[in-house]
């Protein structure tokens, strides 16, 4: 009766808290992208390595959540006709509530078989969830919601290495299902699955290895090398080979596609908002409002969660449960702590240390995502420490079921968590709490694009607003990106400078877009919208000679650059030479050349890539891109007359075999998983016989 | 360096000397129990400090748990 009691108010403060995602509603606002219905049917099974999209076109290095997103909507979209609305509810922020819950429940239920309840609430309703949450972030939302369950997984395989009288299928079974919820991991976001690494690593070394039999302590060591981390890494690798191979071969650095602004010492301090105390209270800097860079002062009231979650420490020796766990999970949240506040004081020397010289800390200029480790952490300690606290206390309660010392605690510490999170039980949260809708001016600005039929480009100033319409056809692209200058003045006066018009020709660029900023987000001045800043920007672009106003839908203006190139062109054409698109993929095109002259260049306008090969159809011959006008690519026709020529991007063809290597894998596995299960069961009937 | 931090240091080592675990957690507990007031009353500088000093004899304890866990292993066997 007490379950079911303490199981439905569970689901009651869950409701409460997130009851704005109930019933269906489309979801808008944070970093979640906004996608019209002709742009969802647009996507494939996998995504591509390559988009026309942002930056002239972009090499896609790794496409993990790209890769959930495109396989969701491909089959419940596209194929199933599902509306998208109920697909992102239920595929996003749902399932990330529902494995939130599950997978901390499963977590602390491997060291106790009371207060997981309590355990899933900490861990899906702190201050760092709700606003990740909130902020639309959904790989790394999805990835902190597996991160409890991956932990567990190497926890389990921790704890039969230490029986030794496990077999070695069941230390394979346990190795595999861990390798899979790790794959799942990588898949949502690789920043937090290196953060489980981090924590697997730390219980490994402190807790697993110190414990194994001294006898047999090389063997030992190398079986837990082998259980712990080829077998899991090995098929979370095997799983993603379908970029990792791309990756590997063609040496294309993540970086590479990043400014130096991402990686440089001076971002990561700018990034470091949480002081060491909000980290150590679990309460994230830019609670409640949520806006970039306005970080609050430290809440006194959060300081109970470290002395709550640290008491534990107490009660380490007289527990029942395995003192080593928890001695491991203060150890994380300490760890955490110190990770997470970045490079504020105390020792914030240490951490641009390690951004430079530790590999994959690079993927880490925001801390906050250390956040997870003191999330995981407090989501068993306080737990523990209430529920020694209740033992104790019930010596002394009065034998009353209900007006007991225990409840009035109870009700007490349930106060005043929802103190503490008061902001989302009153409706206050921003983001994808909220309900918003597209505003009508951007509906028609698609409708327009759409009427247009050739390739065309989308120049977006001084950024992309989160409604502009894109497609492979009419790709957008921000004008800080296109001119690589963040500040709106500078933007205005590369617009302004003489080779300017040429250049947006070459690069296919027919709109230029001054975009209504409905949202807030674009026209900033002191984090709020500048009515001012809009009408200024757009009063130097109208004063642009060669830019000319066709269109107004609202407050967004619609201006047009005459001539603009195609997405394919022949240099010096005579009007003999031309070219027909016959087939378009976003890595992959086929093109006629007519009248075709040696000697000739056919300019590709997007951003100059060394992996774009073009091979004329029925023949060996390959030419590789070479860089025109340090910018686009471009082919140098060798052949007269009239051909079809393919033009295509290398590593793309890395992911087919990656995708081979996938169904082997899993093949294998499935097979594994029935021989064990088989031997499992004939096992059971010849004890029972 | 401040004076309160040379204070902490001494008492960690005093703490490690004596490796009294339940006055090494109180310890830290007392600081983070007195930096509520100061950083309501917004004294941030103290109030802050004093959760690093709270940090610091947590990782102590930590550290002196995982030692007598060992030595305890090392004499069942």
């Amino acid at each position: 009766m007490k379950k079911i009691i303490s199981l439905i108010l569970f689901c009651i403060i869950i409701f409460f808290i997130f009851h704005s995602f109930f019933p269906v509603r489309e979801i808008i606002g944070g970093d979640f992208p906004y996608f019209y219905q002709e742009q969802l049917q647009e996507f494939s099974f996998f995504p591509a390595l390559w988009i026309a999209n942002q930056r002239l076109g972009t090499p896609i290095i790794s496409p993990w959540i790209d890769t959930y997103v495109h396989v969701i909507i491909f089959i419940f979209v596209r194929i199933l006709h599902v509306p998208w609305n109920v697909i992102q509810t239920i595929f996003f922020f749902l399932f990330a509530i529902f494995l939130s819950i599950i997978s901390s429940f499963y977590l602390y239920k491997e060291l106790s078989n009371k207060g997981s309840l309590l355990s899933s609430l900490i861990y899906t309703c702190n201050t760092y969830f709700l606003l990740i949450f909130g902020g639309g972030q959904a790989g790394v939302f999805l990835a902190y919601a597996i991160t409890p369950l991956v932990l567990t997984g190497f926890i389990k395989i921790g704890n039969a290495l230490k029986e030794n009288k496990t077999q070695n299928s069941k230390l394979l079974q346990l190795s595999i299902i861990a390798g899979l919820f790790f794959a799942i991991q990588v898949l949502f976001d690789i920043r937090i699955a290196y953060v489980t690494v981090v924590a697997v690593g730390l219980y490994v070394l402190l807790f697993l290895l110190p414990r194994m039999n001294k006898k047999k302590q090389i063997s030992n060591i190398l079986f837990l090398i082998f259980y712990t981390f080829i077998i899991p890494f090995g098929i979370a690798i095997l799983f993603h080979a379908f970029w990792l191979l791309s990756l590997l071969l063609y040496k294309q650095s993540p970086l590479d596609t990043l400014s130096s602004a991402y990686s440089s010492q001076e971002t990561v301090k700018f990034f470091s908002f949480a002081t060491f105390s909000q980290a150590f209270s679990l309460l994230h800097p830019n609670w409640p409002e949520n806006i970039f860079g306005k970080i609050y002062f430290m809440r006194p009231e959060f300081l109970i969660m470290p002395i709550l979650a640290y008491s534990s420490l107490l009660f380490v020796k007289n527990s029942k449960l395995n003192s080593s766990k928890i001695i491991f999970f203060a150890l994380l949240g300490l760890a955490g702590t110190f990770l997470a506040k970045g490079t504020n004081e105390p020792f914030g020397q240490v951490y641009i240390w390690l951004f430079k010289h530790v590999p994959g800390f690079i993927m880490f200029r925001d801390p906050t995502k250390w956040y997870v480790l003191v999330a995981l952490a407090y989501s068993i300690l306080i737990p523990f420490t209430l529920l020694t606290i209740f033992e104790h206390v019930r010596k002394f309660s009065i034998k009353s079921k209900i007006f007991n010392i225990q409840n009035v605690l109870l009700l007490f510490l349930i106060s005043y968590f929802f103190y503490l999170i008061h902001p989302a039980l009153q409706g206050k949260l921003t983001g994808t709490f909220q309900q918003k809708s597209v505003p009508h001016e951007y509906k028609q600005l698609k409708n327009f694009l759409l009427s247009e039929q050739k390739f065309s480009r989308t120049l977006w100033i001084p950024q992309y607003q989160r409604f502009g319409f894109y497609t492979q056809q009419h790709p957008e692209i921000s004008a800080d990106q296109l001119f690589n200058i963040s500040t709106t003045a500078g933007i205005i006066k590369k617009l302004q400078a003489p080779f300017t018009e040429k250049l947006l020709q070459e690069s296919a660029i027919q709109y230029v877009v001054v975009p209504y900023d409905s949202e807030g987000e674009i026209f900033l001045d002191d984090r709020k919208y500048s009515e001012k800043k809009y009408k200024e920007i757009l009063f130097r672009i109208k004063k642009i000679p060669w830019l000319t106003q066709v269109k107004q839908f609202g407050k967004i203006i619609v201006f047009q650059v005459k001539h603009p190139k195609e997405h394919f062109w022949i240099e010096g054409s005579s009007q003999k030479s031309f070219i027909n698109i016959i087939s378009a993929s976003p890595t992959k095109y086929v093109l006629k050349i007519i009248h075709g002259q040696p000697g000739q260049k056919i300019i590709f306008s997007e951003i100059y890539n060394q992996y774009w090969k073009a091979a004329i159809v029925h023949e060996r011959a390959q030419m590789i891109s070479q860089a025109y006008h340090q910018r686009f690519n471009s082919f140098l026709l060798t052949q007269k007359g009239n051909y079809i020529l393919e033009i295509s991007y290398i590593p793309q063809n890395m992911v087919v075999a990656g995708q081979i290597l996938q169904i082997v894998t899993g093949f294998f596995l499935v097979g594994f998983w029935t021989i064990f299960t088989r031997k499992n069961s004939r096992t059971k009937e010849k004890m029972l016989q | 360096m401040k004076i309160q931090d040379i204070l902490f240091f001494l008492i960690l080592i005093f703490f490690f000397y004596k490796k009294n675990l339940k006055w090494i957690v109180g310890s830290g507990l007392f600081c983070l129990i007195f930096s509520i007031p100061l950083f309501a009353k917004w004294i941030f500088f103290t109030a802050e400090r004093l959760t690093w000093y709270a940090a610091g004899f947590f990782l102590l304890a930590i550290c002196l748990h995982i030692i007598a866990n060992d030595n305890l292993k090392k004499k069942q066997k």
